[in-house]
């Protein structure tokens, strides 16, 4: 696959769980792996990225097992991105499926 | 391979990056570790579903073009640019600017001839009007011919600019770029 676009991909995965609750790393990594098959390592640069520009920020919570985990949070801007990003991907998506559709017909 | 190969490997990878920005990812990365073996897994195994670590830090340094750009601007020094400004003064006033004119001469010459080529055959044409006992076959075939070729030379000198103007607003552009210090695209 494309590493651009499974960048972009696994970014609206990020931003979707987001969006739900917050999450720390690992977890957040689990959830999207048992979905679709990934690099775990991935997902941290697109972390980093979002970090960057400001779509989430992170803190620290003590857990009851092992260390403080760093949990990531959607900030406001995070969510206005998001909202991009899934009409862009539901797009992008419908016209390969028609795409396709076409195909079959022929 | 173990955790601290893997940590190791990043770490070689990730040189480009600021101390502070590398101690984070390394962070993240023996946290991401350190759960892995609470789930009971294997260093070996956690290794192997992290994927490899040249990839990921390529990833990571690509999370910050636009730092990283600016910087390179920025770490030019006034000096510096003034020392390329004069430079490309000296360069483009003994190098540039003969051939510049020199090229420039040609082309304006080729529309000189073209137009007189082209002119030719109207003044023929009145003289023929005005009297027409000067009038002979083989003068209207060596106008008629010379204004074809005046045509020809239209459509070349024509091209001729506009390839010499696109070429000047590029090397324009270039010296400019020079100036700013930008070394990209």
């Amino acid at each position: 696959m494309n590493a651009q676009f499974k960048k972009g991909v696994l970014e609206l995965c990020v931003l979707v769980l987001l969006d739900k609750q917050d999450f720390y790393g690992y977890e957040l990594i689990k959830r999207i792996t048992n979905k679709i098959e990934i690099a775990e390592g991935s997902v941290y640069p697109v972390l980093r990225r979002i970090l960057k520009q400001g779509y989430c920020t992170t803190y620290f919570r003590e857990s009851t097992e092992g260390p403080s985990r760093k949990y990531y949070h959607l900030t406001e801007e995070g969510q206005e991105y998001l909202l991009e990003l899934k009409e862009a991907y539901v797009n992008f998506t419908q016209g390969v499926d028609s795409l396709m559709e076409e195909e079959r017909n022929e | 391979m173990n955790k601290s190969d893997f940590i190791g490997e990043l770490t070689v990878y990730l040189q480009d990056l600021s101390p502070q920005e590398q101690e984070e990812i390394i962070q993240d990365f023996e946290e991401h570790f350190e759960m892995g073996r609470a789930e009971g897994k294997t260093d070996e195994e956690i290794y192997r579903s992290l994927g490899s670590p040249q990839q990921i830090a390529k990833e990571l340094q690509s999370t910050q073009p636009f730092a990283k750009a600016r910087k390179n601007h920025a770490e030019q020094s006034p000096f510096h640019r003034i020392g390329i400004i004069i430079g490309l003064l000296f360069f483009n006033l003994i190098i540039v600017l003969g051939p510049s004119i020199g090229i420039a001469g040609i082309i304006l010459s080729a529309w000189v001839v073209a137009f007189s080529f082209i002119a030719q055959l109207l003044i023929a044409i009145v003289q023929w009007i005005v009297q027409p006992d000067s009038f002979y076959l083989f003068e209207l075939f060596t106008s008629v011919t010379l204004t074809g070729s005046g045509l020809f030379i239209f459509i070349g000198a024509n091209y001729m600019t506009n390839a010499a103007i696109r070429m000047f607003s590029k090397y324009i552009a270039f010296n400019v770029r020079l100036v700013k210090g930008e070394n990209h695209t």
